[in-house]
């Protein structure tokens, strides 16, 4: 399985979550916010697993929702961590 | 002594005296000492308010925000040193000698800055979520020196870091010199490391009663204790035959290495151990005591310290004791715990080779215990051998034997 339980694909994202994931990823890694795109994938960012775990810990404080090390070990990409990331809000608010 | 000679090709230091090895020396040989009230923490809470600290120190001039995301403030000094060591030395590696390279540095710490921040957020926050942030344990690592200066030049032989307390650096220098000595590499970096200003550690070191409310005064009367530094230093070592090789400047050499532990108690010191540690590395240069013409001693100003230090100097060096220049620069930069014996080896390894040795500061006047020739203004030095002392709570002892290189 690719997608923790708890990372679960939805099929509607939030755009504003969207954003928010990609404005934290960019800032994170100083990138160009435009480089940053919903299809970007870890590799093509040079995202590796040192700036990976920064990533999640920005999103954790952005979200304020903690992310478990199991799902996020599967995550490859941009979309797959908004999914996650609305997911987890979703069961916050539930 | 058997082996290899082994020589000094580059220096790099950054410290409380100064942001380079040149800064370093004009202030250090003028006995400008940097000591003074600590501006980088609120010490108000704290009974001891002055330190030896690095000021006008800009981490984005020398590293980009990327690569400062891991480094703790210790390991941004290690790789800082070790450019200027580098640079001055130019190795000229081939990519044979790369994977061969040692790197071994001291730090008796690790990051401490980082992980008194972490802490603090946990302990303080008075919040369940409180966290720290994900790149506290590679900051907080005490080898983060070595591996980020192993990963600077690409230097894949032996890469490791000691950490005994103030003799780190001392033990460090000693097993590199080996390394190169013995064959193992043909070059290797180091020295240490140290950033110990933070709030918890500033209550630590108030809470054992050795840091003096003024300032420092080794071996003098009315001398209150020690006074805290930060920096690093690094030495680029190498066999005799490359640096002559390759037409590089030799700035001295070291000669000899010994270490002992007091295996008598854990903040007093013996006079067995040490004297112990001079006489190894005496032997280990093939020298007698009579040669030794000038000493960096550890001379912390602690009142337990000083007396221990001459005794052990005058028990190992009998009537010689009463003509070798003594000097402790750590009244100039403070003692910079697992950096000391690093800053201390640059200090001596330009004594030698300059000719000019630096005065101990704050001196006020004899205490009969502490009776050796010390260097009270600036001077010049035409010793051969010199010897850097460090001496460690825990009771580790590391003495390093330098010599002017004379071809």
């Amino acid at each position: 399985m690719r997608i923790g339980q708890n990372f679960a694909m939805l099929e509607c994202m939030s755009d504003d979550i969207l954003q928010r994931v990609i404005k934290v990823v960019a800032e994170a890694q100083k990138l160009p916010i435009e480089k940053v795109t919903v299809d970007s994938t870890f590799e093509e960012l040079a995202i590796d697993s040192l700036d990976g775990i920064q990533l999640l810990f920005h999103l954790e404080t952005e979200f304020d929702v903690n992310i478990p090390d199991e799902a996020a070990r599967q995550v490859r990409g941009i979309k797959e961590l908004a999914e996650g990331v609305e997911k987890l809000v979703a069961q916050k608010s539930a | 002594m058997s082996g290899r000679r082994v020589v000094v090709t580059g220096l790099g230091c950054i410290s409380a005296l100064g942001p380079d090895v040149e800064t370093f020396w004009r202030r250090a040989r003028a006995g400008d000492s940097a000591i003074g009230p600590i501006r980088n923490l609120d010490m108000s809470d704290v009974r001891f308010q002055n330190g030896a600290e690095i000021t006008g120190f800009v981490p984005t001039d020398h590293f980009d925000d990327k690569q400062l995301i891991p480094l703790d403030r210790f390991a941004q000094l290690a790789v800082v040193a070790a450019r200027q060591a580098v640079g001055q030395a130019a190795p000229e590696w081939t990519d044979a000698e790369r994977r061969q390279t040692a790197v071994v540095t001291g730090s008796c710490y690790g990051g401490k800055t980082s992980e008194d921040e972490g802490f603090r957020e946990i302990y303080g926050s008075g919040t369940k979520r409180a966290r720290v942030h994900p790149m506290t344990i590679p900051r907080l690592m005490a080898n983060a020196g070595s591996s980020w200066i192993a990963m600077e030049y690409g230097l894949q032989g032996p890469a490791y870091t000691v950490s005994t307390a103030c003799s780190s650096a001392n033990h460090a220098i000693g097993q590199a010199f080996w390394l190169v000595r013995n064959g193992i590499c043909d070059v290797a970096l180091t020295g240490g490391c140290e950033a110990p200003f933070t709030p918890g550690s500033m209550k630590a070191w108030e809470a054992l009663r050795v840091v003096s409310g003024d300032t420092c005064r080794p071996f003098s009367k009315d001398r209150k204790g020690l006074i805290l530094g930060e920096g690093a230093a690094m030495l680029v070592l190498e066999t005799e035959e490359r640096a002559k090789a390759r037409g590089a400047r030799i700035l001295g050499e070291i000669a000899g290495f010994g270490m002992s532990a007091d295996a008598h108690h854990v903040t007093q010191p013996s006079v067995d151990g040490p004297a112990m540690a001079i006489e190894r590395a005496l032997a280990d240069g093939g020298v007698d005591g009579a040669a030794i013409g000038h000493i960096n001693a550890h001379g912390t100003g602690t009142p337990a310290n000083d007396p221990v230090e001459t005794a052990a100097i005058r028990r190992v060096l009998g009537g010689q004791a009463d003509k070798v220049r003594v000097t402790s620069t750590k009244s100039l930069h403070g003692h910079a715990l697992g950096a000391a014996g690093a800053i201390e080896a640059v200090a001596t390894v330009l004594t030698l080779e300059r000719g000019e040795a630096p005065p101990t500061a704050n001196y006020l006047g004899l205490d009969p215990e502490c009776e050796l020739p010390l260097i009270l203004s600036p001077e010049g030095c035409t010793a051969e051998y010199a010897l850097s002392h460090s001496f460690a709570f825990g009771g580790l002892n590391a003495v390093v034997l330098f010599r002017a290189y004379r071809a």
